[in-house]
């Protein structure tokens, strides 16, 4: 079975600083890592490979420092990473960074599964992966936290739910996008490491991939348009109930009552 | 001086990590600086008013938890000093109460590193002197010990003394020191038998030609209060990696763990094999950690962790050179896991953590103590010592893993006993597992140091007679008899020796020989 999983390289911190003019992320000087939900998409798809055979290629879509987290990748047993770098693609928002890797896939064509991590913990949109599946006319499960079977032909997984799991059954090829709760992700091997310092991956531009309509991505081809950024102010009133316990809760007590927080 | 008496405050100081509950004491002092603490220890020997010394508390050996009298907490005194770089380095000194994680960012920040590494990062320097604490990468960087290079202590005559090491030198079997009054101190070093391990906390340092500066470092408290101290600092690594080593086989990391130790002692070299840190962990130890971590290979049956540092550029050679090592000793590549980002590494320290914890949950649902070896043995007869541990845990059908610091030949066997019947039974195994240590010229502390929970250990060491020379140190330091009673030997070995009486006079005054008894147990 042949497995593309799509990789993402993001900021470590949480701080995420945001460019005020642009409204896009400013990336200079941070450290980067692997999005870690994507390190759970290499995990099961090395683990498929290790039950069916075949290969897995990861795909990112980020500058040339994206190389990183491709070689992290081949580290943990990956067998080969694409880069998708272009000039022409610096700006592109989900829909444009969707259509892109999409196009990728097309010239790639012989693949029965694709795995992407749930979000990336940065741009934290979670639209990547869909928008994907559509552009593909794939069928999709998203949030899989267990594959319960898997053929060279069909997957049924648990889709995570927030009260409990629902069982999806698609034929192949199909997108997914994984949870934590689906493996723990293996540690790289010192051998991978060896080879992956050597890795030099496949670096496409769009005038690799045929078809490639240059209106859709960068800046101009983002329908997303950032109206305004801004840390959002967290205000917290509080006030503070002295007297002795029992008085204090009964105090207590009433103020929640009077605002129809509980009403016996 | 913040000086409290409120019993609440007062219990929320008599505990530290060793489940010690026999804590008491009448006040807490809080001195703010060296010459408070000074002061009041001059007053407390002038009042026979016992002290115990509490820094931060993580002790395993209740060596900071009073029976009685005050407990001095030093947390006051945490300034932390310039970085001072000197012909032969750089050093820093800090106050007592500094915690090494302060201590380790600050340095950290300057491009620098303090390479002791026990495991708790709250605890102070103080303590750790006091106790001559030791982490993972002991195996290569040595003990405490080896990074003091200075101290000041107070003496609960209230006198001063202040020490730099390689200044002062012993003779024969006499330390001198000079005090900072001009006071010479002439104590006798204590003759303690013979030691063969360099990990050990077990006692007073002696050796012959010793630092007297060395007396000082791992005496629990019991001959002064560490005021400040000064510390070797040496380059930030520029790079390090981890591997977890997993075998097939139960006894392969064992074999494969002699291999790296003598490369790493020059003995027998491999090219590029001289890790930081060398920890060993048993088929049972990983038994017990698989259902928290499901990604352990499946017929692993026992791992080593090292740690590998290595030079600005050099990665790529210390990638080779291991991974020429590794598969000359038949390891499969899916069977040796990489870590170097700091998320990848601390997830390796999250599986060496996770197993004493796992280990500590079990001991709270079986309600019955852990029985823990801390021996150390020298190498050369660290095989015969581990088949000791094997043969007489396996025979005993009682539940136990080992793990622990294979570099040092410095493994923890952990009994988790049932119920009492097997409690007892563990309690008899880890006294003959002393004893073999100490036949072998091991120690029965490597780590966890004696404080006041371990006397009878000890005294398989060093026997009582080990104990009277303790003591005999300890009186001229501390004349009084006030600090840190019942650490290291019991407060027995404490009573007040009678002078002896004058020429032509014999004594008509038996009370000292009353009291005495008294406290002996
Ligand atoms: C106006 C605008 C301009 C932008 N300009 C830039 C820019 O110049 N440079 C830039 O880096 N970002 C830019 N972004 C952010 C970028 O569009 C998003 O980070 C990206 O589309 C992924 O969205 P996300 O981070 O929410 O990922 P999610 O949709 O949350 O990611 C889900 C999964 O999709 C996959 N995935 C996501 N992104 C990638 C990728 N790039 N390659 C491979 N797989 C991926 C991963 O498997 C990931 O786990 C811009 C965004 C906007 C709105
Ligand atoms: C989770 C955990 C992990 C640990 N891991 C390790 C480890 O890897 N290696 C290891 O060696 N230990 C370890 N320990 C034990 C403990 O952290 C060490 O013994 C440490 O050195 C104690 O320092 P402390 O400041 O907490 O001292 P305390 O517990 O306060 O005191 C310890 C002893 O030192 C004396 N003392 C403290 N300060 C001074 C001073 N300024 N002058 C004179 N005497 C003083 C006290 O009176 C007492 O006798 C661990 C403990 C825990 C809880």
């Amino acid at each position: 079975m042949n497995i593309i999983v799509l990789i993402k390289q993001v900021v470590a911190t949480t701080n995420v600083k945001l460019n005020p003019e642009t409204g896009t992320m400013i990336r200079d000087g941070v450290e980067s890592i692997l999005n870690p939900f994507d390190e759970y998409a290499i995990e099961e798809a090395l683990r498929i490979k290790d039950k069916l055979g075949g290969k897995v290629t990861v795909v990112t879509m980020g500058p040339a420092q994206a190389k990183e987290v491709i070689r992290k990748a081949i580290g943990m047993g990956v067998d080969e990473g694409i880069l998708v770098t272009d000039r022409a693609l610096a700006g592109s928002d989900t829909w444009a960074t969707a259509y892109t890797l999409s196009q990728v896939l097309k010239k790639i064509g012989d693949y029965q599964l694709i795995i992407t991590g749930k979000q990336a913990v940065d741009g934290d949109t979670a639209q990547v992966g869909p928008e994907m599946a559509a552009c593909l006319d794939l069928p999709m499960i998203a949030w899989v936290r267990k594959i319960e079977e898997i053929t060279e032909s069909t997957i049924r997984a648990q889709r995570l739910m927030d009260d409990g799991y629902d069982v999806l059954e698609s034929p192949l090829p199909a997108l997914i996008s994984v949870v934590k709760e689906i493996n723990v992700p293996r540690l790289e091997s010192l051998k991978g490491k060896m080879r992956a310092k050597k890795h030099e991956p496949a670096t496409w531009g769009v005038a690799d991939l045929p078809d490639f309509d240059l209106i859709q991505v960068g800046l101009k081809g983002s329908p997303t348009r950032v109206m305004k950024t801004f840390t959002p102010q967290r205000q917290y009133n509080s006030e503070i109930i002295g007297g002795e316990p029992p008085q204090a809760a009964a105090s207590l007590y009433q103020k929640i009552k009077a605002m129809n927080i509980v009403n016996k | 001086m913040i000086i409290k008496t409120d019993p609440a405050i007062i219990a929320g100081y008599l505990e530290d990590a060793s489940g010690f509950i026999q804590g008491a004491a009448s006040r807490l002092v809080i001195p703010e600086n060296e010459d408070e603490v000074a002061d009041f220890l001059r007053e407390a020997s002038a009042g026979n008013e016992p002290v115990t010394i509490a820094g931060g508390r993580t002790g395993v050996a209740a060596g900071c938890i009073p029976r009685r009298g005050s407990l001095l907490s030093l947390e006051r005194l945490d300034w932390l000093g310039p970085i001072t770089k000197t012909n032969s380095g750089n050093t820093i000194s800090v106050g007592p109460s500094v915690r090494l994680e302060t201590l380790k960012e600050a340095v950290k920040r300057a491009g620098l590193m303090y390479p002791p590494d026990p495991t708790e990062p709250t605890a102070t320097l103080g303590g750790n002197v006091a106790t001559n604490a030791s982490g993972g990468q002991c195996f290569k960087y040595g003990s405490t010990r080896h990074s003091v290079l200075g101290l000041t202590l107070v003496l609960s005559t209230g006198e001063r003394l202040t020490l730099e090491r390689g200044k002062s030198s012993s003779q024969e079997d006499m330390l001198s020191y000079y005090l900072n009054s001009g006071r010479r101190l002439d104590c006798p070093r204590p003759q303690l038998g013979q030691v063969r391990v360099e990990k050990n906390a077990a006692g007073y340092f002696s050796a012959p030609g010793m630092d007297p500066l060395d007396l000082l470092i791992g005496m629990d408290g019991t001959l002064g209060v560490i005021t400040s101290l000064t510390l070797r600092l040496l380059p930030a690594v520029p790079g390090i990696f981890s591997l977890a080593i997993f075998f097939s086989d139960p006894q392969a990391a064992v074999a494969c763990a002699e291999v790296i130790r003598a490369s790493s002692r020059g003995i027998k070299l491999r090219r590029g094999i001289s890790p930081a840190s060398l920890e060993f962990m048993d088929e049972r130890s990983l038994a017990l950690l698989r259902p928290d971590f499901p990604s352990l290979p499946e017929t692993a049956r026992s791992v080593l962790l090292i740690e590998q540092e290595y030079p600005a550029k050099r990665e790529d050679a210390a990638l080779t050179d291991w991974s020429d090592f590794l598969e000359a000793e038949d390891v499969p590549e899916n069977m040796i896991w990489f870590a170097e980002t700091e998320q990848d590494r601390a997830r390796l320290r999250e599986l060496r953590h996770a197993l004493p914890e796992r280990v500590n949950t079990l001991v709270r649902q079986r309600k019955l103590p852990k029985v823990g070896t801390d021996m150390a043995v020298p190498e050369d007869v660290f095989p015969g010592m581990l088949g000791v541990y094997y043969q007489g845990l396996e025979a005993s059908g009682l539940d136990f893993l080992v793990f622990g610091h294979i570099g040092e030949c410095h493994l923890h066997a952990n009994v988790l006993p049932h119920n009492q019947v097997e409690y007892n039974a563990a309690k008899s195994l880890y006294l003959r597992f002393a004893q073999e240590a100490v036949a072998r010229g091991g120690t029965v502390s490597a780590e966890h140091g004696i404080g006041k929970i371990k006397h009878d250990f000890l005294k398989l060491m060093v026997g009582e007679k080990g104990f009277r020379e303790m003591a005999r140190v300890k009186r001229c330091f501390d004349p009084a008899l006030i600090l840190n009673r019942d650490n290291v030997f019991p407060e027995s070995y404490l009573r007040r020796e009678p002078s002896p009486p004058p020429p032509g006079l014999t004594s008509n005054r038996p009370s000292s020989r009353i009291n005495r008894g008294d406290i002996r147990r």
